[in-house]
């Protein structure tokens, strides 16, 4: 039990004998209803979690991943930054992190796509790095939230199951989409952010891909004050 | 802040407020206060999604009461006083 859930306990008896005596003694119908919502506001207080386990639990297990990646691109050193797409046969988002283009990188991403997994991916096309993103399996994580329009998705995710942004808006136009949020979650992690975009970056990049079934290009990231501001292109 | 913190906050101004505006305005129905306590529970809920232990179950008994006095007012009003 948390402190806020004490004092909610102790606000809920408190209004209740309040209640009562007030109902015996001095029965006017304000203070009673007074009395009423500090049992209400006791409940309410006893029965939220303010600081949930579980949720830092998958923040810390996103975090373990994200330093995974960052130990691969520190291995690479990748110049591009990434294009997330949505593997249909493993029903994964894939990020790639192109090394060196020889053609074009639409067809990098299409030669990738035709291909089966593979952490370091070589063709004609040029060379690239598939990783996993933290939220991979978004088809999974998405479950039932309504995947028609990306917004509503994207709001969900960050800031309802995994509380890591807040504020959090995404508009579109032409093939670009813009997303701005307040970050919960800050990770120290130079070659991530700067290939793959911070982590609540990385996510949002990963529902679009799978939502819109489109690639995903990650174009960069600006922090102003408190807020992130990310820009992606799709095709 | 986080969503729980606004979202007990807003309560908190709130249920005080709607007792303030009611008394001052005479109303003497305990119906009616339970009634708008209810209404903003539910706008509040609507509003931050709070996270919870367990079900709402705060809210299955504010909808039970508020039913049963809707109920009471239509009655009242289908076979008079």
């Amino acid at each position: 039990m948390e402190r806020e859930n004490v004092i909610g306990f102790f606000l809920f008896v408190f209004g209740l004998v309040l209640t009562i005596l007030l109902v015996i003694l001095l029965p006017e119908t304000p203070l009673v209803a007074l009395s009423v919502s500090i049992v209400l506001l006791g409940l309410v207080l006893s029965t939220l979690v303010f600081t949930p386990v579980p949720q830092r639990a998958v923040v810390v297990l996103m975090k373990s991943l994200a330093l995974q990646i960052e130990a691969m691109l520190e291995e690479f050193k990748p110049e591009k930054t990434a294009v997330y797409v949505y593997r249909d046969d493993d029903e994964v988002v894939v990020a790639a992190v192109p090394i060196r283009v020889t053609v074009d990188l639409p067809a990098l991403i299409d030669a990738i796509l035709e291909s089966p997994f593979r952490t370091v991916f070589v063709s004609a096309s040029g060379s690239c790095l598939e990783l996993l993103p933290p939220a991979t399996k978004i088809k999974e994580l998405l479950g039932e939230v309504e995947t028609e329009d990306v917004e509503p998705a994207v709001v969900s995710v960050l800031s309802t199951m995994l509380e890591i942004a807040e504020d959090v808006k995404v508009t579109s136009e032409a093939n670009r989409i813009y997303l701005a949020y307040t970050p919960i979650v800050d990770l120290e992690l130079p070659r991530f952010n700067e290939c793959m975009g911070s982590l609540p970056t990385s996510v949002a990049a990963c529902i679009i891909a799978y939502v819109t079934k489109k690639k995903v290009k990650f174009v960069r990231e600006d922090n102003v004050k408190s807020k992130v501001y990310a820009v992606f292109e799709t095709w | 802040m986080k969503r729980n913190v606004r979202y007990v906050a807003f309560l908190a101004v709130a249920m005080p407020l709607t007792v303030a505006v009611l008394s001052a305005l005479g109303e003497q129905r305990i119906d009616v206060y339970l009634s708008l306590f209810t209404l903003e529970y539910f706008v509040a809920n609507a509003l931050f999604s709070p996270r919870r232990r367990t079900r709402d179950y705060l809210g299955i008994i504010l909808l039970v009461i508020f039913t049963y006095f809707v109920a009471m007012r239509v009655m009242e009003v289908l076979y008079g006083g």
